[in-house]
């Protein structure tokens, strides 16, 4: 087996990896029961897809500036799914005790 | 007098504190740009980052500064926790009473510093089982996918990693 083969090995087993975790949190949105927990499955699963993913990205490209540059995505990602699920979850909180009060 | 005037120079100095870091901040916008357009696009990425700076001058978001030397022990910390929030809801998502356990619960800050509380409301969105809603004076709502197994330990490591790693005062055991 030559390394080239190796590297393909790896890169497509980290995308498949990835694959099976947003599939997961499609999984987990069907299956839920409310939002909340819909919100769970959404920054969880699919930053950990999205991490997987990037991984095998990289190292399919064999170019260390592409997998910075992919490196940096998946922070940027990372940072807008922590605080979206945050976010969303205040919103959502706020508009049913506003609800209630009315 | 005199108190006035120590009040007005306490003031422009917040104020000059204030501006040197939005020009950080705008510094950071421009080199994100810059490497994720690779130096094209200005006619946008301009305005993009005049805007950000603007929000981020209103916003007042908290410094940037951190300890590089508890970086390592902090990713690794982090991304063993993600890694295992996204198999504890891969696999919940397989189970029939997958949210049966969900729960509102509240955890009280040890850490005093705003910096460190608003990275935790956000973070802990990643680690298992925890996900952040809103800061309530000295408490965060968590919502808890599973309210019997031990999140606050899980949000108080968190904390404890996040305090050194920002350098703000640790709180004690909680």
């Amino acid at each position: 087996m030559t390394p080239g083969t190796l590297v393909d090995i790896l890169s497509w087993t980290l995308m498949a990896a990835g694959m099976c975790f947003y599939l997961t949190g499609a999984l987990g949105l069907l299956r839920f029961s409310d939002f909340y927990c819909r919100l769970h499955a959404v920054t969880k699963t699919d930053t950990l897809g999205l991490g997987f993913l990037a991984l095998g990205l990289a190292i399919a490209s064999g170019s260390l500036h592409t997998a910075c540059y992919i490196f940096l995505i998946y922070l940027i990602a990372m940072a807008s799914a922590a605080v979206n699920g945050q976010l969303l979850a205040r919103y959502k909180l706020e508009q049913e005790q506003s609800k209630d009060d009315s | 007098m005199a108190a006035t005037r120590g009040k007005r120079s306490e003031n422009s100095q917040q104020q000059g504190l204030r501006i040197v870091r939005v020009l950080l901040w705008a510094l950071v916008y421009t080199v994100i740009w810059t490497l994720l357009s690779s130096g094209q696009g200005w006619y946008i990425g301009i305005p993009v980052i005049c805007l950000a700076a603007g929000v981020s001058y209103i916003l007042q978001p908290p410094s940037l500064a951190f300890r590089l030397q508890y970086l390592p022990s902090f990713i690794a910390y982090f991304v063993s926790r993600q890694l295992l929030g996204g198999m504890d809801v891969a696999k919940r998502s397989f189970q029939r009473d997958a949210s049966s356990h969900a729960a509102w619960v509240h955890y009280p800050f040890t850490c005093p510093a705003l910096n460190t509380r608003i990275g935790l409301s956000a973070l802990i969105g990643l680690l298992p089982g925890t996900l952040g809603a809103r800061i309530e004076s000295d408490q965060l709502l968590i919502h808890v996918l599973d309210k019997r197994l031990d999140w606050k330990s899980e949000v108080a490591t968190l904390e404890r990693h996040l305090s050194k790693l920002l350098g703000t005062p640790e709180g004690g055991s909680s």
